[in-house]
């Protein structure tokens, strides 16, 4: 059954591979004027994949926090474009000297969408629930560090934690931290009641989500009127709406060889920014020969990075040595240690005692693996070893790569925002058991002054480089497509994001 | 007559149980836990195995598939791992796609394969007979998701009369619904109406050479005539099997044709569901798409059955 699935799965991508290539060539340069030509106050945005409900705290479906962070929902803190964390619902906080206790003042007059009144009772409530024995928060982990939430005025709480944390306003920034109405707790998946600037109006399953302003927002009000999310999860058919003009853009579009064909109309532009995925080829450390870093280290020198940009990217991304995202401000640039080198990569593994190797890669769905596969494999084949590719799905990926480490290499991207600490989780699924990382990390989650996490963080990088835990292919690009009247959309994707309050036409 | 129902039903019915015991048993076996992929790499074990328990994945197998069984012959079909929502609900929502996709599909199918199949079969070796055979030719061998991208191209995308895909549901009214839905519907129909095109003409080129056709020309019938009056019902039993289980591929097929025109339907709910290991959905949408096949070869039968009455009787 799952081989049936998974060639029918792959049979609909080779075609949606094939004919992205027919439809370029058969209609390049012929779009219809009519539809891109009138002044509106709405946007039609596409999106890959649709929420399966509507709570962004019991799930890690992306697609739900494209369609309501910032939108629907509101935290304490948000994500701006650059991935800045700056106040949102919290009107202001100060932080006690030892840094266990936050002090936050809430927002005057914010009301939920159904007219009740947000207080710190709902902020409690929504953070107690997340940390709850009971929570299916899929991020709980990065609440577990609150130890105790006391009102102190209707809009005045104190969050008290454990041991000082010095990032706990980006975790509060999160959509999985997102502050619900109390009183809707049993409706949150087919009901969102946030504080944002736009309401759910209606959702058609299977096709769109329609999101209207809302009149009563506290904060700077939207520029739109709607926002409809259409969901699209064919490439051709992504490309076909783009074309067509009935969609006004596609944040992150499927068919990345299509871009440079769309944006060479001008009545479109090209969105091509920085994402927090960092796409690595994970090894299983633990499995012979993997668990030599010399054997880790000649895999890493037979791949060259830039191949797979172009060729499974069509050029967008950015390569990286590190499990850190470039436009990260204590990033360092390891991107070359080591280069390319099969020459050094054939001797590492003779050296190493390692020949007539074999071994397989597990590809998840996304193009960045299918078509990474097989240039790493090309690149790899060029070492003398020999390369298995398994395409799996993501159910599958899972329980057999990610929880049962039955794998011996995987192309992957981590989209978590600032995620290097799992390399310090011994039992993730690269099996890294490394107590000299470990303990930077512990030490870089207590300490809140800036010069000294820099320092840290430098570390760390260095440390999983120098290690070769994995080989670090590149930062994953926001690449995608909107009409070129349409501005104010998040050229960076800092966490999984649609924010629409700041989007408006030109004209 | 009763004898010839009852004897199909009960077969309707064991075909539906053992599908029920294949479907319970396939999604048993492959990898993939519906709590793990709707939670994530950074759900800890904990919420993960709270997430299993409010799901009751954590029962053993048999008591599970005796309540899904249960459940649905009391009409609850029970809830969707990952959209909370009711099976029932889901599933109306995109039958209501699905099914007259597939019927429409099949109306362009008939209305094209019967009268052009009836004049290339009235016509042999004549020069309508092998223009209409050039071009079944040619719809047979068109993949249907090509042939749907390029009426998306002519249609949408070049001339602008229609939007590329979507479908904005009944409540815009009966008429926009059609109007989205016959791209699709042309897309699924044209490779089908050839295959059955086919089959109308060589059944009537059959019939044509059956004893009694003869004695009606011997009697007087010109042979468009005999055909018309005599020949034409009598080609239709094997019109009617391909019929039916085009019907069944109709719907099966409509996974490739929603997804190229991003219909919300059956076939899409499918893709959707076995990506994020919805089992319980995944088995009811199966044993749905079962159902109707099982139902339409039951039909078929009876209409069979109606046809030549041979048919009506036991076989020994």
């Amino acid at each position: 059954m799952a081989r049936v699935i998974l060639s029918v799965l792959g049979f609909l991508q080779l075609q949606s591979i094939i004919m992205a290539i027919i439809i370029v060539a058969a209609v390049n340069a012929t779009l219809p004027v009519s539809v891109f030509a009138d002044t509106r106050t709405d946007a039609i945005i596409g999106l890959q994949l649709e929420p399966p409900h509507l709570d962004p705290t019991s799930a890690a479906a992306g697609a739900i926090d494209q369609v309501l962070y910032a939108n629907v929902y509101e935290g304490l803190t948000r994500f701006t474009e650059n991935g800045d964390i700056i106040p949102q619902l919290a009107a202001s906080w100060d932080i006690s000297d030892n840094g266990l206790l936050y002090h936050f003042t809430l927002h005057h007059g914010v009301i939920f969408h159904d007219g009740t009144p947000l207080d710190a009772a709902a902020v409690k409530f929504s953070l107690d629930r997340a940390r709850s024995d009971a929570s299916t928060n899929a991020q709980k982990a990065l609440y577990a560090g609150i130890a105790n939430i006391t009102i102190n005025a209707p809009d005045q709480l104190t969050i008290e934690l454990h041991q000082p944390d010095g990032n706990f306003l980006f975790k509060l920034a999160w959509g999985d931290a997102v502050i619900i109405a109390p009183h809707n707790v049993d409706q949150l998946r087919q009901s969102a009641i946030g504080t944002g600037a736009f309401k759910v109006k209606s959702w058609i399953k299977g096709d769109r989500i329609i999101l209207e302003k809302n009149p009563d927002y506290w904060g700077k009000p939207a520029q739109l009127s709607a926002v409809t999310f259409r969901f699209i999860s064919d490439p051709v058919a992504a490309l076909a709406a783009v074309q067509t003009g009935e969609i006004d853009a596609f944040p992150v579009f499927p068919a990345p060889e299509n871009l440079a064909m769309l944006a060479s109309d001008n009545r479109l532009a090209l969105i091509n920014g920085s994402t927090e995925g960092e796409t690595i080829l994970a090894i299983n450390n633990a499995r012979p020969p993997f668990d030599q870093r010399d054997v880790r280290r000649a895999i890493a020198m037979a791949i060259n990075k830039q191949d797979i940009i172009d060729g499974a990217m069509f050029g967008y991304g950015t390569a990286i040595g590190s499990h850190f995202a470039p436009h990260h401000p204590d990033y360092i640039d390891l991107t070359n240690t080591p280069g390319y080198d099969p020459d050094m990569a054939r001797q590492l593994l003779a050296d190493a005692g390692v020949s007539d190797l074999h071994l397989t890669i597990s590809l998840p769905p996304p193009v960045y693996a299918r078509r990474g596969g097989e240039i790493i494999m090309a690149q790899l084949n060029q070492i003398g070893i020999t390369v298995t590719l398994e395409p799996v799905e993501w159910a599958q990926w899972l329980e057999q790569v990610f929880r049962n480490r039955d794998y011996d290499l995987t192309i992957v991207s981590h989209t978590e925002p600032f995620d290097i600490g799992i390399y310090a989780r011994a039992d993730y699924y690269f099996q890294y058991d490394n107590p000299a990382f470990q303990s930077i990390m512990a030490e870089l989650d207590q300490a809140t002054d800036p010069a000294k996490r820099t320092v840290l963080l430098h570390q760390a990088q260095r440390h999983i480089a120098d290690d070769q835990v994995n080989v670090f292919l590149f930062q994953l690009a926001n690449a995608g497509i909107a009409k070129a009247e349409l501005s104010g959309l998040w050229q960076h994707a800092p966490t999984q994001a649609m924010d629409m309050t700041g989007v408006y036409w030109k004209n | 007559m009763a004898g010839f129902i009852l004897r199909r039903l009960g077969v309707l019915i064991l075909t539906l149980f053992i599908a029920s015991v294949v479907i319970f048993a396939l999604l048993e076996i492959i990898p993939g836990d519906p709590a793990l992929t709707m939670l994530g790499i950074n759900a800890t074990p904990e919420t993960i195995a709270a997430l299993r328990n409010e799901l009751g994945l954590n029962a053993n197998a048999l008591p599970r598939y005796l309540a899904w069984i249960s459940g649905m012959l009391h009409g609850d079909f029970g809830l969707s791992y990952t959209y909370r929502t009711p099976v029932a609900e889901l599933l109306a929502e995109r039958m209501m796609v699905t099914l007259p996709l597939a019927i429409y599909a099949l109306i362009f199918t008939v209305l094209i394969a019967l009268p052009f199949g009836f004049l290339a079969g009235a016509r042999e070796g004549r020069w309508h007979d092998r223009i209409i055979l050039f071009f079944s030719q040619i719809g047979i061998a068109l993949p249907n998701f090509w042939f749907a991208l390029m009426l998306i191209m002519i249609f949408a995308i070049q001339l602008g009369w229609v939007s590329a895909g979507g479908f904005s549901g009944w409540h815009h009214g009966w008429i926009n619904g059609i109007a989205e839905l016959t791209l699709p519907a042309i897309a699924l129909a044209i490779p089908q109406a050839t295959i059955l095109l086919r089959v109308m003409r060589s059944a009537l080129i059959e019939t044509a050479r059956q004893d009694y056709i003869r004695t009606a020309r011997a009697k007087g019938l010109s042979r468009d005539q005999a055909l018309w009056r005599h020949g034409w019902i009598n080609a239709l039993i094997p019109v009617v099997t391909i019929m039916g289980m085009q019907f069944s591929f109709l719907i099966a097929g409509a996974i490739i044709i929603e997804n190229v025109f991003s219909l919300p339907g059956l076939g899409r709910l499918m893709v959707q569901a076995i990506g994020q290991r919805d089992i319980i959905l995944i088995e009811t949408i199966i044993l749905m798409m079962v159902l109707i096949v099982v139902t339409v070869t039951f039909i078929t039968d009876l209409v069979y059955a109606i046809i030549d009455p041979r048919l009506r009787r036991p076989t020994s």
